[in-house]
This record gives C-alpha cells, sequence and structure tokens, in this order.
C-alpha cells in the first residue's frame, strides 16, 4: 500500500471508528426494559396470564388495523361492572369511567413517526404477540424487551422471506 | 427524425413550436438564462422581508414535531383510549362520508375521508352525477378551513362605536337578536336576511319560514361574483328568472365571449367534466373551443382559438355574429323576426371588426362554425366580462345566438336550470338604499362579505350605521360583521347537515363528520332558536332540531319524487351513503325566444375610445376572497400568471413597452408599482407583463386584500372590488375607463415558475387534430429505443405507472392542492416561493408558444417521473432515494442527510428539499389535518411525489383482505382522484388491459426528455389543439 492510498483511506477509518462508536454509544440507549408506572396498575399476569384472556379480546384492533390500541374504557367495563368490584383500583376506573374521563396510560411501545407498522399483517401471518412483546402474560407491569429498531425488524423479515422493500415501512 | 445522434441536444422536430414561459423568457434576457442554468439560487438575490415572517409561516407549516430517537431517553408519551369506542372506528383505518363541498354554490360532490373522527381530506364523489368524482382546487383547500385557528370560538359582540369584539355567550346573543327582531316587529321595520347564493332547498325553506313570521320582510341575495346579467337576460327572452345549466359535454363548438366556465364561473368542476370529455382525440371527434376575450382567463388559455377583444366589445361583437346569422345571409327560424333584425342591423361585422380592431373576415367566419354545428353548439357569455351598462344586452345577444342556432333546449337546459347563482345586484343596491333610509331594523348577514366586496361608491358601510341591528353568521369577525352588532358563527359545511340542489333535479346531502370544533351553531339552528323564542309564525311551535327539520323535509318532498320502492328509512339511509339522489325532471325542450327582449338594447357606440380599460376577474384560487385566510389557496399559484400571495396588474407586453412598465421577470421579482386610478377610486399594485391581454386592458384579480380575514389573508395584495363601478343598480367590474401611473417603486412578485429553464429541449409534442387524423403520430414521430448500460431492472409483480394528457389537462391545479393535502407538504410562503424553493410534489407548469400578444399555451403537470433508470439513486451517498421491486422511485426521509445531489442530478426538478423547519407549528389545531399514514418530513431532507405509496398500499391491502388481485382503478393516486378533466391515469404497467398500459403504448404517448434514456414511468399524450394549420 503507497503512502498516497493510505492518506485516501484514513478519511474512511475514521468515519468507521467514530460510526462504530455512535452506534454502541445509541444502542446503550435504546428502550429495552422501559416499564413506567402506569396511572391504574393493571396486569397482565392477571388478565393474560392466570384469566388466559386472549390478548384480541381487548386488543381487538391488531387483526383489522395498523394500530393494536390500549382497548377503549368500555372494553374495562365488560367485565367490571360486576369481577373485583371491591377493589380500589377498579373503583377508580370505575369512578373515572362514570365521570367521563379516560385513564391516560403511558405508552410502551413506540415506532417513530416515519415508520409504518402494520400489526394486521403481522396478526395475519401468525406471529404470535410474544414475539415482539416479551412474555407479557408473565408481567405485571408491561416492560419492552425487543429493540424495536430498523435492524432488528429486517432481520426477522429477512428470516422469514418477508418484503425488504424500503416504502413497505417508510412512506 | 430521430432524437439518438447528438446526445443530451436534440434538434426540434418541425411540428414543435419554440416554448416560453415570460415575456423576458421569449426575448432571451442573458440574466434570466443566467440564472435558470443554476440549481438553486441563494437567498441574497431575492428580496427581503421583515423577519416576523418566518414566525408567521411556522403557523402554516404544518407537521408535528418529531420524537428524537436514539440517543435521548424516549419523550413520555400519553395514550388516551377511547371512552366508549364508536362502533365504526377502527383507530388506524380510514372512514369516508358522502357530503356536498360548501365552499362555494357549485356544490360538488364530495367523499369526506375521516381519521379517528377528524375530517383530513375531501375527494370528490364518482356517484355526483354532475362533478363524477371531480374536485377543485378550493374545494380540496376548504378542508383546511374546518381547522383553521383564526376561526371565531365562540359568538362575539362587537362595539358599533369602535369595532371593538368581545367573547359572547349564545344565550347574551339569542336574547339580544331576538329583542332587535321583535322591535323591528314592532316599529314596522323590514328583517333583512342578506345571503349568498344558498344552494339548500331545505335552508331556504327554512329561512322563508322564519322570514314569514314578521310582517315585513326580505330575503336579498347578492353574490360578489355574479351571474345575474344570466338571470335578467334569461327572464327578458324566455320569461323566467334562472341561470340555465349548460351541457358541455353535447357542444361540438363551444364559443366563449369572455365566460372562464372551466377557471371561476359558476360550476367549473362539472364544465370541465363535460367540456374535457369531447376532448379525446381517440374518440374520433373532437369539440373546438372559441374564445374571445379581453384577459387572459384559464378557458382562454385552452382555446383552440383565441381572439382578443376589449370588453367594450364583447357585446357588437355578439351582435355581429347575429347579424352575420340573421341578417346578413339570414339563416335559421329567427331571421324573419323583424324585431330581431332591427336590433341587430346597426351592428354589421365589417363596421364591428373595424372598431374592436379584429381581423375581417373573423367574425363572418365563425358564424359559419356555428351554424356548421347548429343543435350542436353554445355560446357563453361572461356575466361580468362585459361593462354594465352592456352586461344584459350581451346575454340577451347571446341567447338570439343559441336560441337562433337551435342550441336552446339542447345544450342550453333550462328544465335543468343552475341554482349555483341566485343573486341580483339590483336588489343588493336597492337594499343599500332602503338600509340608508332607515327601512331596515335588522340585517341578517349570511355567506356574502359586501362591505370588501361592494365598492365604496355603494356606500354599504355608511348604509349599516342606519340599521339598528346587524347580526352576522360568519365564521370569523369579517369585514361586514366588524360593522354590525354581533356575530352568530355558523359551522363549517363539514360540521353539519344541510341538502344542495346545485342544478333542478339533483339532490345532495352534507352531514357532518366531525362535532363542532369551537362554540359554533349551524344558521339554521339559530334561525329555529330565534323563532321559538319570539313565538310566532311556523317555527315557534316546532320542537324539531334541524337535523329533523331537514329529515322531514326530504320525507315529505324529496321521497315521493324518486321512484324508490324502499321505505323511507332506507332511502334517506341510501342517500347518505351515495350523498346524492336524482329527482325527474323533464327533459330539456327549446323554450319560444321573445324577440321583444331585443327591444331597448343598447346602441352600437358612436365614438372610438380606445383608452385604456379595466377588467376585474374572480380568479381560479381565491375566487371572491372568501377563504382568503386558506394558505393552501393563498399559495396555489395563478394558473395563468403562476404568480402566488398576491395579485397584481396585468398588462399586455406591447402596453407595457409603450408605457415603459417593467413587471417581475425570473431574476428580478419584482414589479413596478403603478396607480391606477378609475377616478371613483385607485389603487396600488405591481406591474406583471400578461402574454394574451388585450392591449387596451389593465387586468385585476379581485378577493385579495382583505382586511379581516385572518393572519394568513389580511394585507396580501390588493382590494380590487374597490375599482368597480356602479351604473343604474348595476356592479360593473369590466370596462371601466382607468389611467395608470408609475410610482417608479417596485414591488416583490413571487412566481413558481420560470426559475428553471428546459435549455429549449423539447419536453412537449403538440400536433393540430387535422394532423393527427392523418397520422396519431403526428408531433410525436420519434420514439427511440437507446442502447443502455444498465441492465433492465425486473418488475415480477406491479409496476406502477401515470399518463398525463396534455390535451385534456386544463391547467385548473387541483391537483397540486389534492396532493398537499394527501401528502402533508407544507406551505412555504411568498419569499421562499420567490427563492424557487416551493414544495409542491407536483406543479403545473404553463409554457407559451407563438406570438406573445396572443400566444398559445400549454399545461404540463410536472412530477416526479420514476425513472427506471434513475439518475438521483445513482447518485444517492446513502441510499435514501432507490428502487423499488413495483417501478416506483423511492425515498427514505430517516435516511437522507440532505446533500442534495438528487436533486442537482434529477433532470426534471421534481424534487424538494426542506430548507426549513415547516413541520413546526405554533397553531395545534393545523395538526390535525394532518394524514397520519404520511411522513411528516423535518429540516434538510429531500422529498418528492411518491406516487402516494400509501394509497397504493392501502389498495393492495384492501385486495389482499379480499384475497383478490387488484383491480385497475382500484388504486388512484390523489391527483388522479380529484383531476376534473380525467387527464391522470394511474395504474399498472405489468398489466396489459389496464388504461394506463394502453395509454403508454398509445401513438400520442412520449416520455419527457426520452433522449436521456431515463425510462420514465409517466408517459405524456401529445398536446392535440382542434386548430386548421394557421388559424390560431
Amino acid at each position: 500500500m503507497s503512502p498516497q492510498t493510505g492518506s485516501r483511506l484514513l478519511p474512511l477509518l475514521v468515519v468507521a471508528v467514530l460510526g462504530a462508536g455512535a452506534w454502541a454509544f445509541f444502542d446503550t440507549f435504546s428502550n429495552i426494559g422501559y416499564a413506567p408506572t402506569q396511572p391504574i396498575p393493571f396486569s397482565h399476569k392477571i388478565h393474560a396470564g392466570t384469566n388466559k384472556i386472549p390478548c384480541l379480546y381487548c386488543h381487538s384492533s391488531a387483526e383489522r388495523s395498523r394500530h393494536a390500541t390500549v382497548p377503549a374504557e368500555n372494553v374495562c367495563m365488560n367485565c367490571h361492572t360486576v369481577v373485583a368490584i371491591d377493589k380500589p383500583n377498579i373503583q377508580k376506573l370505575t369512578s373515572l369511567y362514570q365521570s367521563e374521563q379516560g385513564v391516560p396510560w403511558v405508552r410502551v411501545h413506540r415506532l417513530p413517526d416515519h415508520v409504518y407498522f402494520p400489526h394486521k399483517w403481522h396478526v395475519a401471518k401468525g406471529i404470535a404477540c410474544q414475539q415482539c412483546h416479551g412474555e407479557v402474560q408473565t408481567m405485571d407491569v408491561v416492560k419492552q424487551v425487543a429493540p424495536l429498531k430498523m435492524g432488528w425488524c429486517i432481520t426477522c423479515h429477512r428470516q422469514n422471506k418477508a418484503t425488504q422493500e424500503c416504502s413497505a415501512c417508510h412512506m | 427524425m430521430s432524437h439518438v445522434e447528438g446526445g443530451a441536444t436534440t434538434p426540434q422536430t418541425p411540428k414543435t413550436p419554440k416554448y416560453w414561459t415570460s415575456v423576458a423568457d421569449f426575448e432571451g434576457e442573458p440574466g434570466v438564462r443566467d440564472l435558470q442554468s443554476r440549481e438553486f439560487k441563494t437567498p441574497s438575490e431575492t428580496p427581503t422581508e421583515l423577519p416576523s415572517r418566518r414566525d408567521f409561516l411556522k403557523l402554516l407549516g404544518a407537521g408535528a414535531a418529531f420524537a428524537a430517537a436514539g440517543c435521548a431517553r424516549k419523550p413520555v408519551e400519553k395514550i388516551l383510549p377511547y371512552l366508549k369506542a364508536p362502533e365504526e372506528i377502527t383507530p388506524g383505518n380510514a372512514l369516508y362520508y358522502a357530503s356536498t363541498c360548501g365552499e362555494c354554490p357549485a356544490a360538488c360532490g364530495v367523499l369526506v375521508k375521516t381519521r379517528e373522527g377528524r375530517p383530513i381530506k375531501l375527494e370528490g364523489n364518482p356517484d355526483h352525477p354532475l362533478t363524477r368524482g371531480g374536485l377543485c382546487a378550493r374545494g380540496q383547500s376548504s378542508v383546511l378551513n374546518l381547522y383553521d385557528p383564526d376561526r371565531l370560538k365562540s359568538p362575539a359582540s362587537i362595539q358599533r362605536s369602535n369595532g371593538a369584539a368581545s367573547a359572547a355567550t349564545w344565550g347574551e346573543i339569542d336574547k339580544k337578536a331576538v329583542r332587535a327582531l321583535q322591535q323591528a316587529a314592532e316599529q314596522g321595520k323590514s328583517v333583512v336576511l342578506l345571503s349568498g347564493t344558498i344552494t339548500s332547498p331545505s335552508t331556504l325553506a327554512l329561512a322563508g319560514e322564519f322570514l314569514r313570521s314578521f310582517p315585513a320582510s326580505e330575503h336579498v341575495v347578492y353574490d360578489a361574483v355574479s351571474s345575474d346579467s344570466i338571470a335578467r337576460a334569461q327572464e327578458l327572452s324566455y320569461g323566467a328568472r334562472l341561470v340555465p345549466g349548460y351541457d358541455l359535454e353535447k357542444a361540438d363548438v363551444i364559443v366563449s365571449l369572455g365566460a372562464d366556465f372551466l377557471g371561476s364561473w359558476l360550476s367549473p368542476v362539472e364544465f370541465a367534466r363535460g367540456f374535457s370529455s369531447r376532448r379525446r382525440p381517440e374518440s374520433g371527434a373532437m369539440s373546438r373551443l372559441i374564445v374571445l376575450e379581453p384577459s387572459m382567463s384559464l378557458t382562454g388559455t385552452n382555446a383552440d382559438w383565441r381572439v382578443r377583444v376589449r370588453p367594450d366589445d364583447l357585446y357588437p361583437v355578439a351582435m355581429a355574429l347575429a347579424h352575420e346569422l340573421l341578417v346578413r345571409e339570414p339563416r335559421g327560424s329567427l331571421s324573419g323576426d323583424a324585431a330581431v333584425a332591427a336590433a341587430v342591423r346597426p351592428f354589421p361585422a365589417e363596421s364591428v371588426e373595424t372598431a374592436a380592431g379584429i381581423p375581417q373576415g373573423t367574425l363572418a367566419a365563425l358564424a359559419n362554425e356555428l351554424w356548421e354545428a347548429r343543435g350542436r353548439g353554445l355560446v357563453l357569455a361572461g356575466p361580468q366580462a362585459a361593462p354594465a351598462a352592456h352586461a344584459v344586452g350581451l346575454q340577451v345577444a347571446v341567447n338570439l345566438l343559441n336560441s337562433a342556432l337551435g342550441n336552446e333546449g339542447v345544450t342550453v337546459n333550462a328544465a335543468s336550470a343552475s341554482n349555483q347563482a341566485q343573486g341580483s345586484e339590483e336588489s343588493m343596491t336597492r337594499l343599500v338604499e332602503r338600509m340608508r333610509a332607515g327601512d331596515v331594523g335588522v340585517l341578517l348577514v349570511y355567506g356574502t362579505n359586501p362591505a370588501f366586496t361592494l365598492p365604496a361608491a355603494v356606500g354599504f358601510a355608511d348604509a349599516m350605521k342606519r340599521v339598528p341591528f346587524a347580526v352576522s353568521f360568519s365564521d370569523r369577525i369579517d369585514e361586514t360583521a366588524l360593522l354590525g352588532d354581533a356575530v352568530a358563527p355558523d359551522t363549517s359545511h363539514l360540521e353539519s347537515w344541510n341538502d344542495h340542489e346545485p342544478r333542478r333535479g339533483v339532490r345532495s346531502l352534507s352531514q357532518p363528520t366531525i362535532t363542532p370544533l369551537c362554540d359554533v351553531r349551524p344558521v339554521q339552528e339559530t334561525l329555529l332558536a330565534w323563532a321559538r323564542f319570539i313565538g310566532k309564525g311556523s317555527l315557534a311551535a316546532t320542537t324539531a332540531t334541524w337535523h329533523d327539520w331537514l329529515k322531514e323535509r326530504w320525507r315529505t318532498e324529496v321521497y315521493p319524487a324518486v321512484d324508490a320502492a324502499a321505505p323511507f328509512d332506507l332511502f334517506w339511509e341510501g342517500a347518505l351513503r351515495t350523498g346524492v339522489v336524482r329527482l325527474g325532471t323533464p327533459a330539456a325542450s327549446p323554450r319560444p325566444f321573445r324577440s321583444g327582449s331585443m327591444t331597448g338594447l343598447p346602441e352600437p357606440a358612436a365614438g372610438t375610445d380606445r383608452a385604456l380599460t379595466l377588467v376585474l376577474f374572480a380568479p381560479t384560487a381565491l375566487y371572491d376572497g372568501r377563504s382568503a385566510n386558506n394558505a393552501w389557496i393563498q399559495e396555489l399559484p395563478d394558473p395563468v400568471t403562476k404568480v402566488a400571495w398576491d395579485n397584481v396588474a396585468l398588462v399586455a407586453p406591447s402596453r407595457a413597452k409603450q408605457l415603459g412598465l417593467t413587471g417581475p421577470t425570473e431574476n428580478v421579482l419584482a414589479g413596478e408599482v403603478i396607480v391606477v386610478d378609475a377616478g371613483h377610486a385607485k389603487l396600488e399594485i405591481p406591474v406583471f407583463i400578461q402574454p394574451g391581454l388585450h392591449p387596451d386592458v389593465i387586468a385585476i384579480a379581485v378577493g385579495y386584500g382583505r382586511s379581516a380575514a385572518g393572519r394568513v389573508g389580511n394585507r396580501v395584495g390588493q382590494n380590487a372590488f374597490a375599482l368597480a363601478e356602479v351604473t343604474g343598480g348595476r356592479i360593473g367590474t369590466a370596462g371601466i375607463a382607468v389611467r395608470v401611473q408609475n410610482t417608479g417603486r417596485r414591488a416583490s412578485v413571487a412566481m413558481s415558475q420560470g426559475h428553471q429553464s428546459t435549455e429549449d429541449r423539447p419536453i412537449i409534442f403538440e400536433s393540430t387534430f387535422v394532423e393527427y387524423q392523418k397520422d396519431p403520430r403526428s408531433g410525436n414521430e420519434s420514439h427511440d429505443h437507446l442502447p443502455s448500460m444498465w441492465t433492465r431492472h425486473k418488475y415480477p409483480g406491479h409496476k406502477w405507472g401515470m399518463a398525463v394528457d396534455l390535451t385534456a389537462c386544463i391547467g385548473c391545479s387541483a391537483c397540486m392542492v389534492a396532493c398537499r393535502s394527501e401528502n402533508n407538504v407544507p406551505v412555504v410562503g411568498k419569499q421562499v416561493i420567490g427563492q424557487g424553493r416551493e414544495m409542491d410534489w407536483i406543479k403545473i407548469d404553463r409554457y407559451y408558444s407563438g406570438d406573445p400578444e396572443n400566444p398559445e399555451t400549454v399545461h404540463q403537470a410536472m412530477l416526479c417521473q420514476h425513472c427506471e433508470n434513475a439518475p438521483c439513486e445513482t447518485v444517492c451517498p446513502v441510499l435514501a432515494t432507490t428502487h423499488s421491486a413495483e417501478g416506483l422511485n423511492v425515498q427514505t426521509y430517516n435516511r437522507c442527510v440532505g446533500t442534495r445531489y438528487c436533486s442537482n442530478n434529477c433532470p426534471y426538478k421534481a424534487r424538494r428539499f426542506n430548507w426549513w423547519e415547516y413541520s413546526e407549528v405554533k397553531e395545534k389545531s393545523l395538526r390535525l389535518v394532518l394524514n397520519p399514514d404520511v411522513t411528516v418530513r423535518t429540516k434538510g431532507i429531500m422529498e418528492k411525489c411518491t406516487m402516494c405509496v400509501q394509497r397504493i398500499r392501502d389498495g393492495k391491502e384492501h385486495a389482499k383482505a379480499l384475497g383478490i388481485p387488484v383491480k385497475d382503478g382500484d388504486i388512484q393516486t390523489a391527483c388522479m382522484q380529484t383531476c376534473p378533466t380525467d387527464a391522470i391515469v394511474f395504474g399498472d404497467l405489468n398489466d396489459p388491459q389496464s388504461r394506463v398500459a394502453k395509454l403508454a403504448k398509445n401513438d400520442r404517448g412520449y416520455h419527457v426528455l426520452q433522449e436521456l434514456n431515463t425510462l420514465p414511468s409517466i408517459t405524456y399524450q401529445t398536446k392535440i389543439r382542434n386548430r386548421e394549420e394557421g388559424s390560431a
């Protein structure tokens, strides 16, 4: 390698090192493990684990829309007009519902606005909710288990021979 | 003839004329050429403006702030689910409601797209019999009005003494109004409803019932853009006051005397549909459009034959045409009528031609052409194109021509008359007199803004002082509301119920698609409430809401008139679903022409007064200025001048030379400011050199210069309504003698075209219909297959493509606003447009050819061509712009680092760079109009047409869910959906049966800059003009 070639390669090397550094830096700040406290300590463990309520009973939009959605309060009230009405948190929920106030849930899983992720087609393909959201049925407090980053999406798409078109997710 | 040899430079085909974009471009001013050759202009070359402008623009730039991802901990975001989820709403899925556009009285059918309960876009309703899926630029814009932060949040009281407004409750306003109404009734004074045209039969009936309960009352209808002279002339000629329906799809020859039916007059979408259905060379026949006009209207730019005529010569020209047909060479049934003959005899063609300065023989040729197409022709005249003294006479002459030619009852259809223009200028001016005399006790103002649109000479503001109580139903404290006592704000057309009957026999419904965003109330509810408080008349006892009232009228009036087998409730649901029903109407039949209407018409003018004459016109974008606070409308460049955010004084090139005036050019974005002095009023306004204008004419668009529209529309341009004159109760907007004086100052003018150059490469191919019939490839002879270094892409599934028909495109620019609405394209403002940094993904370029004094025009939609060999893709260093497996050239915003190499390398100049953070929005309400399916772009990244990739996705997902293949026509881009002339066709080029695949292969199809071998996915169809060689 001539010295000239070396000096030409040097900037590339610097970029590569900086890039790798930045990658490592950003990755440490991924949101894995994010488990915020919710206004009502809703336990997926009780609902989906112990009582075996199917995910799609409450997150019914996941089959029909891009959004899985947090269920509307009237879905909670389907059961909680009779079930566990003596519990203080259910009473809190009921009073919020009756006074026509929403529950300000804290969002756990969030994709950037420039990503189109349709729950519908992933559910239709038979991908289990747990594959991205973890073993939610064991969680008292929901926490993020997957990085939800593009590399993670693409890996799965590659393995399953799904589309890798840019415009499949970015539009 | 081949395009191959010579590589980049291509010899022109003999038929291809030289195209130019302005007079400066035509004359090849060196500065212009130099500037056009540069990719990006630096801001220092453009006039600077006050820094507050930037803040103000942030108000407009639509967009939600991106959450920072990556190194920062994500912001805590809340999710508020529905309390009780509405059954029909699935978050993430759009719902469409059939409704009616309320932007203007044309009342086109729309589908309102809602997401999570908020309207985000309007689309044309394909089931509407008149507009058939088309929607104009203003209709597309009207969804933004809903979220206008300057709308009144609640009713308001106005202090008459100082015009100060204060918020009020509905209770206070009701009390005030009821007291005033009762007082007026006690004192025997009139209660007057002053409104714009109301196309809703139910609202009209309700207002009628309301007014009937007062001893003295009147409903005065006043339209600033008026068709009153037509209604008056129809009354004279045929006995009934109406504006007929015009069926352009039946017309082989259309002669327009200053009627801008494709731009702003009466029902442009319906007319564009009808007109363009007869402009298909492939069908073997083409209609012919002949325009005689003083200004250069959008209709004029589409003429096959265009003659420039002074406004005061339009009436003599129409009479001379009648003279040719009925006297010089008597033809047809009316030729024997003595009264008719006596009236037209003073107008022999030769002397009219001499006086009007048009070539001898023009009118004889025109008359022959009309006679050849008798019963299949149509003569139209602009209701405000002639001076006030001529306006009715011109329309009577037109009635005579249509009757004599047998067009009456065929293309002129009184059986299905138009309800879209009911205004009467005489009743308006009479009302002002009565107000001044103190006759009017209460004035209710609804859907009209006379304080802005009436010339000062009428004295409306003074007369208002004599009205004890005036209340406006405007959604803001506009110029008229400021002169009154209270504002009882009406809802937006997207928030309330209504019905419409744009033409007799076509009934459509409006339904609310969102709960009112402010404390506003439909005007109909307000009237019902007041009637109940007063306790008199038929409405007093009713407990019905406006919705009940409307439904009841449909039960008793509409339901029996349709042949419905279903019970009413089912019929009602069906009507809501389709949005429109047809009632049985009698077929059109010719009405006998009353030759008595020919008596008392104006005589030919004695002298020849060739002074400068003023023409005011309603522009395609702003119309009468009602939505001046809508940034999408303000930013829409005028289809002819390409000036945005301003009105200008149009001057013909020869006249400008003579007066020593210079307008804005591509490198000097400022025009000399002139004083246009009409005697009774004057205006200071920048000059714009407009090819095609009659040299005696100064033309100015109205609708600009609002003072109480809101933060966007205030003080944009000048109010040209002030220059109108009043003659015998009629309001004249044309043929006003003016003098001009140069102030020597210059004012900035921003144009959306001209900052880039085609460098004389042929990008438009055109021919004539005669030539086309001999050879369909006429004008488009070269289709070369160039050798390529690249291996062709493979498109195993779909390959999306588009066809744009230059013959069908009229330049109306509806597609531009549809694209903004669909794709969250930001508004950038005047200064940035001046820098050549407009953001539109699709724009309509307008090119002239021929003589600058009367050029031919072609409109060309320019957008990303989605090239197979895309020059942008090869230069992107970060793979942000790539080729999809379906032939789309896709842009991945989050990859883009803003090198702008792609834009530099794009031969079509179709890429747009975010120079500013347009996505920062101060006004939260404006975020609600964003399409949640499309990423909002941030500063520093490149964007461009995606062929509505989100709509393609929706179409594919829909087909996938049903397990069927995607059907041709199921996926429509936003521009294609709204196009009133069907000039844009999108589809799958891999499907040989698709419309776009057939168009891509047809003889008129060509690719722009095909010699570059970029292999665009967009095929243009040649422009075919229906003219004889050399007759232009």
